[in-house]
This record gives structure tokens, C-alpha cells and sequence, in this order.
């Protein structure tokens, strides 16, 4: 199969995106390659993001373009695992609804081959701590727009670490408009992620995927 | 022999136009912070004028004062007429949390062309009804009133309100209205209708700025960019959707002496040059943090005045020293020539530290004279 599926994603061209996963599906091309093809196709939109060629409108373009195409080939998949680098829970911290970063960065995540938890908005340490238990991610995202929600994300760490899930390896990344690294070392968080592709190149590093995986 | 200081209506209309101000003036963007200081909690804060404006009376004095105010209750009359769903403190959220918009759709696809067709009063009315949100005429008549009374206290007190209303711009009523995931769908989809539908209520959208100006009784008056920025979209869909609309609401309002502030939300960096084609001295441009503004004074320094930008992150979690260092380095690289107002980026948070911002004031005023 040639590469010039993940091009037509990296230069966002939809219809010919559709078109050639029609057309491989068609095939009877295996659909873990196609995939494989479109995650390739947004190493690339995520490339351009960084060279600030693409923005964010772009990014949730192709993610739309990712998740529809994926759609296509739905009736093949029973069965097959496409999220395999690692596991995600995400949530805005509670009193802050907020929601289109950490929204982005569900969808970026799960276009980048990690199975992503989304808690919502207003999502209390309880249930983070829950979903945490339940999903045993190797990531926890906790995203606030408002800087009055910083002392939330801070308890949010606190009660995390009181439960011992920080001993366990679990990396805490936080996120959002006014997020900083200054931020990140007041709520005690490990990481800090300016943007959405900030957080999947992240991940992936710290996974020991390469960035163009 | 030494002259007199400047009045702060002096100081900030010789800083917009480009004359020569005594000193870099200020405009801390100081709102909710106000009711921690006044002892009263945010849920009082949004429902009545008199709480706002008393708050924001007890915050200048213990911050010991500044030159432009953010109207006292200009939250207030945000919450009660704004066409979004608002989630309110005291009532959907703890009394002493900020007031947060909630972004659902309730614009669809389809309705470009009811906008197109019908115009920008019935669009507004079909938002209101699928928010089921009743607008009390009497109720708001009565708060603008006060709101008219108390600006009028400040000023004769010598301290000039920074603004009328706060208004958007075609691009940015559709997205919000759309959600900013759906929006991005039709800039793709059907480009056209977004800017036929923008074109459809601009002139409308004048004559609503004028009508709050007039109300309100000030010629300036905010236009709002929080979706517009590179944070959101990219320069050529800023000129391709937004700036059009920006130009012609501007440049219609300005030849009649109006004054428009861009309160620009994120990053402005990659559009500033866009900001060049207005009239020298006309405008103010106010900038939160996100953009680079020595950039900005490059670009645009010697036409419009730069408004800002100290963070609101810097403001809450930082030190004295820092903010001091912040201010003093603004004052230097961005204050020569005039054009410059010292402000916040954005509102000063509820939870930033008291002393940070007195640091920003008082730095300000020592060490920022001309």
C-alpha cells in the first residue's frame, strides 16, 4: 500500500481520503495498515502544527477527517485493538467546564493509537480516582481554563498521590489556556503540554514510540 | 517650573492618540477579584449593580487607583443578556465561582440560511427561545440605569470608564453558537454561507454598538476575539472569515468617532499585521498574555495603542519580584513613543495575590513616568 493515503490526511484533503479507504477496503486490504496509513497521515498534520503551518481549526479538522474514515471501515474491526501504545483518563478539573482543549486532545490521542478515557467536565478527584482504578492508565490529563481552578488541580494531584497511584508509575500531565510550567510545579504535576500535539508526542516519547510512529 | 500630572481622561486619551501622556497609564481589568476584598461573595457580585460597583469603589481604594475602569457591573449585565447558556455563581455554581458560559449547539447548520434570509433580530430571538432564555426589558432597563448613574460617579470623580458594551463579531456569534468542533466543520464544508450569513447581520451588528454607546454614553466599546486568534484558526482563515467584518464594523464606527478596544483573546501573533490597516490613533488593542507583544509594538506600535498584557497566571501563582520585573520590562520595550497602557491580560483573576497587583500599580506609576 502506498503512503499516499497518510499524504492526502497530512494535506487534509477529505474526499481523497474517503475515496482510497473506500478503495483499500475494497481491496480487502487489512484494515490495521489503513490505519496504520491515517495515524501515518496525522504524524504529519501534527508536523505541520509545529512549524505553525497548520492550527488548531486544522488539527480538529483532520481529526474529524481521521474518525469519519475510520468510520468507513468500522464493519471490520470486531474484535481488533487499533489502541495499543497506551491508556489515557482525561477530565477538566472540577468547577471549570471548559472542554474544547481537552476535547482536542481525546480526539488526538485516540487518532494516535491510545485508548482515551474522557471524564467530562467539573470531574471531581473521586472520580478520577475511580476511573483511574478502573482503566489503569499510564496517562492522567487534567486540563482548566480558569486560573481560579488551579488549587482544584492541585488537590486533584493530592488525592491521586494520597491513593498511591503516583508510585505506580502513573504520569500526571496538565493542561489548558493560562497552564504553565509554573503552574505545572504548583499543583505538583510531572508534565506540562502547551498544546494537543504536545500531549500525543509526549505520550508517545515517553512510551518509547518514535514521533512518527 | 513642573508641570502639572495629567488627568487619567489626559493620560489614557494622549496615550490612544498618540500624544504624550505623563506616564504609562493603567487599566488593570479588575472584576470578581473586587468582591474578596469588599467581604461580599461573587453571587452578589452578578446580581446587583450596587454590590458590583461598591466592590470595585473598595478595590481602587485599598489598590490605591488607577486611570481606565472596567465597568463595576459590566459582568452583571453580561450574565443577564449574553445569548449563550451562563452558568451562574449562587445558583448553578458555588457563590463564590466566577460565572462560566456553557458552549452547546444551538445554532445549526441550516440556520445559516434562516440568518441569511430573516436578518439578525430574528436569529437573536430563535437563539433566545432555543436557550429558553427570557430577557426582562424592564429589568435590564432599570440596571442600565444604575449602571449610567455609577459611571457618571466615577467620572466626575475623575476616573474615565473604559468602555459601553461588549460585542462580537459575525465569526465569533456563529462559532460559539455552533461550538467551536462544529464551526470548524463548516469552514470547511460551506465557507460561503458563514460569510454570506456574517455579511447578512453586519449592518445590524453597527447599529447595535451604536445603541449601547449611546446608552451607555461612551464612544468606546469592546469587540471581542476569543475564537478568532491563531490559539483557535489560521491567519488565512482570520482573513479570509473574520477580519472583512472586523474592517467594516471598525472603519464604519470609527468615521464616526467612535472608539473600538480588540480585546484579543490568544494568540495574535501571525494577524497583526492585519491590525495595520486601521486609522493611527484610533483604536486600542488589548492583548492577554498569549501574544507577543514586542512583536505587536513592532508591527503596530506606531499606529495603534497596545493595551496590556501582564498574565493572568502571573498574576495568581507568582511573585512580587516577578510581576515587578514583568512590569518594569513592559515599561521599558513596549512604553516608549506613548501608545501603551498598562494592563492585564484579560480580567485579573479572582485568585490573583493583592500584592501582585498593587506591585503592577504602583511599579506603574514610580517607574513608568515619562
Amino acid at each position: 500500500m502506498e503512503d499516499n493515503l497518510a499524504r492526502a490526511l497530512g494535506e487534509l484533503n477529505e474526499d481523497l481520503v474517503y475515496e482510497k479507504v473506500n478503495t483499500f477496503k475494497e481491496e480487502g486490504i487489512d484494515p490495521l495498515q489503513i490505519i496504520a496509513q491515517l495515524q501515518a497521515g496525522m504524524s504529519i498534520v501534527g508536523k505541520r502544527f509545529e512549524r505553525q503551518e497548520y492550527f488548531l481549526s486544522e488539527l480538529v479538522h483532520s481529526a474529524d477527517i481521521f474518525r469519519r474514515a475510520v468510520t468507513i471501515l468500522e464493519d471490520l474491526f470486531q474484535g481488533i485493538a487499533t489502541a495499543h501504545y497506551g491508556v489515557m483518563v482525561i477530565g477538566t478539573v472540577f468547577e471549570d467546564i471548559h472542554d474544547i482543549g481537552k476535547n482536542l486532545v481525546t480526539s488526538l490521542m485516540s487518532c494516535n493509537g491510545f485508548k482515551v478515557y474522557d471524564l467530562g467536565v467539573d470531574v471531581s478527584p473521586e472520580k478520577f480516582i475511580k476511573a483511574i482504578q478502573e482503566y489503569r492508565p499510564q496517562f492522567v490529563g487534567i486540563s482548566c481554563l480558569l486560573t481560579s481552578a488551579f488549587d482544584n488541580m492541585k488537590k486533584t494531584i493530592e488525592v491521586i498521590e494520597q491513593a498511591g497511584f503516583r508510585k505506580t508509575g502513573i504520569k500526571i500531565l496538565v493542561g489548558g489556556g493560562p497552564v504553565d510550567e509554573s503552574v505545572r510545579s504548583y499543583v505538583g504535576a510531572d508534565f506540562y503540554c502547551e498544546t494537543a500535539q504536545d500531549t500525543v508526542d509526549l505520550c508517545k516519547k515517553l512510551m518509547g514510540v518514535s514521533a512518527g510512529d | 517650573m513642573t508641570e502639572r500630572e495629567m488627568t487619567s481622561f489626559e493620560r489614557i486619551e494622549a496615550a490612544i492618540t498618540f500624544g504624550s501622556p505623563d506616564r504609562v497609564p493603567l487599566c488593570p481589568q479588575v472584576d470578581y477579584m473586587a468582591v474578596l476584598l469588599a467581604g461580599k461573595t461573587c453571587a452578589d457580585f452578578i446580581t446587583s449593580v450596587e454590590t458590583a460597583n461598591e466592590s470595585v469603589r473598595v478595590a481602587f481604594e485599598k489598590l490605591g487607583g488607577w486611570d481606565w475602569l472596567y465597568p463595576p457591573a459590566a459582568s452583571l449585565l453580561f450574565v443577564k443578556t449574553f445569548f449563550m447558556e451562563v452558568k451562574i455563581p449562587g445558583k448553578d455554581l458555588p457563590a463564590n465561582s466566577i460565572h462560566q458560559i456553557i458552549e452547546k449547539p444551538v445554532m445549526f447548520m441550516e440556520d445559516y440560511d434562516f440568518v441569511i434570509e430573516k436578518g439578525y433580530q430574528a436569529y437573536k430571538e430563535l437563539i433566545y427561545n432555543r436557550l429558553n432564555k427570557e430577557i426582562d426589558a424592564e429589568e435590564i432597563k432599570t440596571i442600565l440605569f444604575e449602571i449610567v448613574e455609577n459611571h457618571k460617579k466615577w467620572e466626575e470623580a475623575g476616573v474615565p470608564i473604559q468602555k459601553a458594551g461588549t460585542h462580537l463579531l459575525p465569526f465569533e456569534i456563529f462559532c460559539l453558537h455552533r461550538t467551536f468542533e462544529e464551526f470548524v466543520r463548516d469552514m470547511y464544508r460551506i465557507p460561503d454561507k458563514i460569510i454570506a450569513a456574517g455579511d447578512a447581520i453586519v449592518m445590524d451588528l453597527i447599529n447595535e454598538i451604536k445603541n449601547s454607546c449611546r446608552i451607555l454614553n461612551n464612544k468606546a466599546f469592546w469587540l471581542g476575539v476569543w475564537r478568532s486568534s491563531a490559539s483557535f484558526i489560521s491567519p488565512r482563515q482570520f482573513e479570509k472569515f473574520v477580519f472583512p467584518h472586523m474592517k467594516q464594523i471598525s472603519v464604519a464606527l470609527i468615521e464616526e468617532g467612535y472608539r473600538p478596544i480588540f480585546h484579543l483573546d490568544g494568540d495574535m501573533t501571525p494577524m497583526l499585521q492585519f491590525f495595520t490597516d486601521f486609522p493611527k490613533g484610533t483604536c486600542v488593542m488589548a492583548l492577554d498574555g498569549c501574544t507577543d507583544i514586542r512583536k505587536a509594538k513592532k508591527v503596530v506600535g506606531g499606529n495603534m495603542c497596545i493595551m496590556g498584557d501582564v498574565p493572568p497566571t502571573l498574576l495568581c501563582i507568582g511573585t512580587e519580584e516577578e510581576v515587578r520585573h514583568y512590569c518594569k520590562a513592559l515599561i521599558d520595550d513596549i512604553g516608549p513613543g506613548g501608545g501603551f497602557i498598562m494592563g492585564s491580560g484579560c480580567t485579573v483573576p479572582i485568585n490573583a495575590k493583592f500584592e501582585n497587583l498593587k506591585t503592577m500599580i504602583d511599579v506603574t506609576k514610580t517607574y513608568g513616568k515619562y
